[in-house]
């Protein structure tokens, strides 16, 4: 080994010039600037990742969505109660008795007996959005009607339609006793 | 100055009270003092007292109207008119314990002007007396009173404004107002009486 081409290149060693050869590739160069090529591979492949899992994500969302829908739609729709539009009322089947003691008629005694009375004449419009009943009541008719009739009319003004029949009718009644009276006297 | 306004006010104030009283009263002539019946209330078995008027009829009259139903339309119909109804309906355990003086100051209301007979029935079976009184303004009719009394039972009933009676007994019955058979004790017609 000649140790002078070592430190200043004098001279003539072989194998030292051959191991330079091989290894000139990893020579240092002034200009060039190392740029690790790993980082945007890896960058490119996630956005890729990305963008494959939110289409699949919204078409799932989609097909729940429309899963959902539908089976709400038939679900209301074999349930719905038709809408009101008009309510007939039957007559009492019974009297109303006055209670004992020195009381007036109190509002609920007429409540109960006005909720007998009244019965719906349905419509059968399909009304998907309007039902807001619940199943348990649209069992029974009558539970539905009341339900019905107590959301359209408010408190105040359900009191104060029961007062006004309950004079109706005691009028009506008195009035109908003159008459028959009346008429009975006639004869 | 100060003192002479205060008695200016007060004086305004008590004219516009009295005025303000007045004006209802003019405006109510059909109306009649239920008030002094409280001797028939403190011996009733049963008391029934409906009053409906002002506020509460227009409610009522309101939500009459919204019932979709054709005895419904009637009633808004018959009570389209109607300023207010006041019912008393006294039921007693025993025969004639009730004071008869006091039913008769009712009937002596009706006797003042403007109050027209309408029908009058006596009958000693059961002790039935029966007077039906009613107002007119020009016209329109402003009132009706109905007084029925019994042997166990008063029934008085007065309404202001306007009514349909022969609709309103027609319908006794349907829509939700039922029939409340308070006489149910008493038999009625049949009475051989002297029908004025």
């Amino acid at each position: 080994m000649n140790e002078d081409y070592l430190w200043d290149k004098n001279g003539e060693d072989r194998e030292i010039e051959r191991i330079e050869s091989v290894l000139s590739a990893l020579r240092y160069q002034k200009d060039f600037s190392p740029v690790l090529p790993g980082p945007i591979a890896i960058v490119g492949r996630e956005r890729a990742g990305r963008w494959t899992f939110s289409f699949g994500f919204a078409f799932a969302a989609c097909l729940l969505m429309v899963a959902v829908g539908g089976y709400w739609f038939v679900v209301t729709e074999r349930n719905a109660l038709p809408a009101i539009e008009s309510v007939s009322i039957k007559p009492p089947s019974t009297d109303v008795e006055i209670p004992n003691a020195n009381t007036s008629i109190s509002t609920s005694d007429i409540h109960s007996q006005t909720h007998d009375a009244i019965e719906i004449t349905p419509r059968h419009v399909r009304t998907i959005f309007r039902s807001r009943i619940p199943r348990k009541q649209r069992w029974t008719l009558s539970t539905a009607r009341v339900h019905t009739q107590n959301k359209q009319l408010t408190k105040e003004e359900h009191y104060a339609y029961q007062q006004l029949m309950l004079a109706l009718s005691i009028t009506g009644s008195k009035l109908k006793i003159v008459r028959d009276t009346m008429t009975a006297a006639e004869d | 100055m100060n003192a002479l306004n205060k008695i200016a006010c007060t004086a305004g104030i008590f004219l516009a009270f009295f005025l303000a009283v007045a004006g209802i009263n003019a405006q109510e002539p059909a109306r009649l003092q239920f008030e002094k019946l409280n001797g028939l209330e403190t011996k009733a078995r049963d008391v029934v007292e409906v009053n409906v008027d002002g506020k509460l009829l227009e409610l009522a009259k309101r939500v009459t109207a919204k019932v979709k139903d054709e005895d419904a339309k009637k009633v808004a119909q018959a009570i389209s008119g109607l300023k207010g109804i006041y019912v008393r309906v006294y039921n007693f355990a025993n025969e004639n314990e009730y004071d008869v003086t006091e039913v008769d100051e009712i009937r002596a209301q009706l006797k003042t002007p403007g109050w027209e007979r309408l029908a009058n029935v006596r009958s000693k079976k059961n002790n039935q007396k029966i007077d039906v009184y009613t107002m007119f303004t020009g016209n329109d009719m402003s009132g009706v009173a109905v007084v029925i009394s019994e042997a166990k039972s008063v029934a008085l009933v007065n309404v202001i404004g306007m009514i349909d009676i022969e609709l309103l007994v027609e319908l006794s019955g349907k829509m939700n107002i039922p029939k409340i058979d308070i006489d149910r004790s008493s038999e009625p017609a049949k009475p051989k009486n002297d029908k004025e």
